[in-house]
């Protein structure tokens, strides 16, 4: 079943990581909304492969040929990462662990998670959060971000301790955010058919539970969203009370680079809140609140969001490169000083536009781009 | 011919009554409830085990009484007072009145000494001498009942099938995915329970010999109970509850012991997990001091 919640929420992430990227990489400005795209792409990583698995399981597709096509789907990602590095941050950051490496890796985790009881995954995610700030601390974070951003030698250990830990995006705690996506769509396999209707849930015997109820009506993940960015905010407002040890090693404040507990919490609290509300209000009443053209677009940018967030490195990216070499300096010399903001945001935005154009006029059904490529050779 | 006079207080309007019939006839409208309330007319009480009372209903609610005693069903009930029962005239009436309130299941009739009865599952016609018609009625009202109640549980069995198949798989295997129909699984399991026990509730009334020297109420029942076939249906009943009960039965019992072996599970991957973490913590403090971090200037 296809939710246009999700597709409005791949459009959010992918136009939000599009206006942020243009922004960082032209012009070395970090807009507010920095830091909110990636947390919901993760999660929807995890949520959109919970529904994948469910429409194969639907199909009576075997365990075995589901597991198959996870782990070349994981493999799938991680290897496109890694070739993402070489082509569009050059071979010298081959290692610097992006979202997409980290993406791969999690789906590879997910397809064991997914077969475990719910509490499992969720055990996992938490411990994944709390221990991220352990293995930062061991491993000496702020010695690999001397100049602002990862570097790291070519050794297996510091590999591995930017994959686990230091890198861009370190599996922990980064990780936690697909399997809470994991989690939140296997809760929604579980809502009752009336929840569909749009009618509120009543139960006839007075059994259910408030836990029970609020799944039936969809509304689970809109309180867990809601708890955890207040529980963020108390933490955030209370870090200064803390013992200097907790406040300074274990909480860190907002932050991105690295990504502090209270950060993974609020923004899984975020994607939580908003695929909530909009799974609440959208999915149920679509034909009321989404417009056909608004409909369209959703869709045109859900379908091809691994595409759009290759290409949109690549076009901003590779003139930089290119420009720089020409000219006769390092080619990472006009990163983040190539233009002002008034020039890379009016930018970003005729990308996205070009973007969907181009893309409509394939068509949102037509299996072309990442996406399509994936289901070639993984499905 | 029609005259007021002849209907009991608390009756449906003389409207409902056929034209056409000789004075003394009586038009009952009854409610089946559970709560036999003062101040409506106590008709029969059906045997204890159904806790069930046929009621007159009131004439100005339309159904009976109080909201706690909401009837279980009903039934309308026409007494034609005649000496002869084979009078076309009435015969027509009566089976006019008890065919004009459905079509569906067809109306049945029977002659038994000296009386004529029509029914059908919403009314019941009786042509006979006025000084039969308490026993006709009584034994009448318990066959309808008995025949209703029956009636009710092969509708209920029958909507259920659909339900079932889709429960049968559970009863082979059931997974962490069938876990949210858990409640769904108990319910079912809990009304074919209750068909169950209303079916066997039955049972000493739909099974019940002959009694000798017969009298008129056991004849009317006995021949009741054969033309409606409940002797037949209760056992085809029985049969397919079976069914039923061993699917639910086997799938309570998978559900158990998935529910038993998931707790220890669930215990055996919490520790697995919590041994995994502490193992990538131990292998990072190898791994840091193994090679330390290399300072970029």
């Amino acid at each position: 079943m296809r939710y246009s919640s999700i597709d409005c929420l791949k459009t959010i992430a992918i136009v939000v990581m599009v206006l942020v990227h243009f922004a960082e990489n032209l012009s070395g400005i970090q807009l507010p909304i920095t830091g909110l795209g990636a947390p919901l792409f993760a999660f929807l990583s995890g949520l959109s492969y919970r529904l994948w698995v469910d429409g194969l399981e639907a199909r009576d597709i075997s365990e075995e040929e589901i597991s198959k096509r996870s782990i070349r789907r994981g493999l799938f990602v991680f290897a496109v990462g890694f070739a993402f590095n070489i082509f569009v941050w050059l071979p010298e950051d081959t290692y610097n662990w992006d979202v997409l490496t980290m993406i791969g890796f999690a789906l590879l985790a997910l397809n064991i998670l997914r077969r475990l009881p719910l509490a499992i995954p969720i055990l996992v995610a938490v411990v994944s959060i709390l221990v991220s700030p352990l293995l930062r601390e061991m491993a000496g974070y702020r010695e690999y971000w001397t100049s602002g951003y990862f570097e790291a030698e070519l050794t297996l250990p510091d590999l591995l301790i930017g994959f686990f830990a230091t890198g861009y995006f370190p599996l922990f705690p980064w990780i936690a955010l697909s399997i809470v996506g994991l989690v939140i769509g296997t809760l929604l396999s579980r809502e009752q058919p009336v929840g569909s209707t749009g009618q509120v849930f009543q139960s006839n015997d007075g059994s259910e539970s408030f836990l029970s109820t609020s799944i039936s009506n969809g509304l689970l993940p809109v309180f867990i969203g809601f708890a955890l960015i207040t529980t963020t905010g108390i933490l955030l407002a209370a870090r200064t009370w803390f013992p200097s040890n907790i406040a300074t090693r274990f909480l860190g404040g907002w932050q991105m680079f690295p990504p502090t507990v209270e950060y993974i919490i609020a923004t899984i609290g975020m994607a939580c809140l908003l695929f909530g509300l909009l799974h609440r209000w959208i999915d149920r009443y679509r034909s009321w609140v989404l417009p056909e053209t608004m409909s369209d677009l959703i869709k045109t940018f859900s379908r091809y969001s691994f595409t759009i967030y290759l290409v949109h490195h690549m076009v901003h990216l590779w003139p930089l490169w290119i420009y720089g070499y020409v000219t006769g300096h390092e080619t990472t010399y006009y990163w983040e000083k190539a233009m002002s903001l008034s020039w890379s945001m009016p930018l970003a935005v005729l990308f996205l536009v070009t973007c969907y154009l181009v893309l409509r006029k394939i068509g949102p059904d037509r299996r072309l781009g990442m996406e399509g490529w994936m289901r070639w050779l993984c499905d | 011919m029609n005259s007021p006079t002849t209907l009991e207080s608390g009756l449906t309007s003389t409207g409902n009554l056929p034209m056409g019939l000789p004075v003394g006839s009586e038009l009952l409208a009854l409610d089946f409830t559970d709560d036999p309330n003062k101040g409506r007319r106590l008709l029969h009480a059906l045997p204890i085990e159904f806790q069930t009372f046929a009621v007159v209903r009131q004439a100005n609610t339309g159904v009976g009484g109080s909201p706690s005693s909401i009837p279980t069903r009903q039934l309308e009930f026409l007494t034609i007072p005649t000496a002869n029962h084979q009078s076309s005239e009435l015969q027509n009436a009566a089976a006019s009145w008890v065919n004009a309130s459905t079509t569906t299941p067809p109306m049945q009739m029977m002659t038994l000494q000296g009386s004529q009865v029509y029914w059908n599952d919403k009314r019941i016609a009786i042509l006979a001498a006025p000084e039969r018609f308490e026993t006709l009625r009584t034994a009448l009202i318990e066959a309808f009942w008995f025949d209703a109640e029956l009636a009710s549980l092969e509708r209920e069995l029958a909507t259920s099938w659909p339900e079932m198949q889709n429960d049968m798989p559970l009863a082979f295997v059931f997974d962490e995915k069938s876990l949210p129909r858990r409640k769904e699984l108990q319910r079912r399991f809990q009304r074919i329970v209750s068909i169950r026990a209303r079916m066997l509730r039955l049972s000493p009334h739909v099974h019940s010999p002959h009694i000798h020297p017969p009298t008129l109420a056991s004849q009317i029942a006995e021949r009741y109970r054969e033309r409606t076939r409940l002797l037949h249906r209760h056992e085809i009943l029985g049969d397919q509850l079976e069914v039923f009960e061993r699917v639910y039965d086997t799938c309570g019992q998978r559900l158990s012991d998935f529910s038993q072996s998931r707790t220890g599970h669930i215990l055996e991957c919490v520790i697995i997990v919590l041994l995994v973490f502490q193992i990538v913590i131990w292998g990072f403090e190898i791994l840091t001091s193994l090679e330390p971090a290399t300072v970029v200037q």
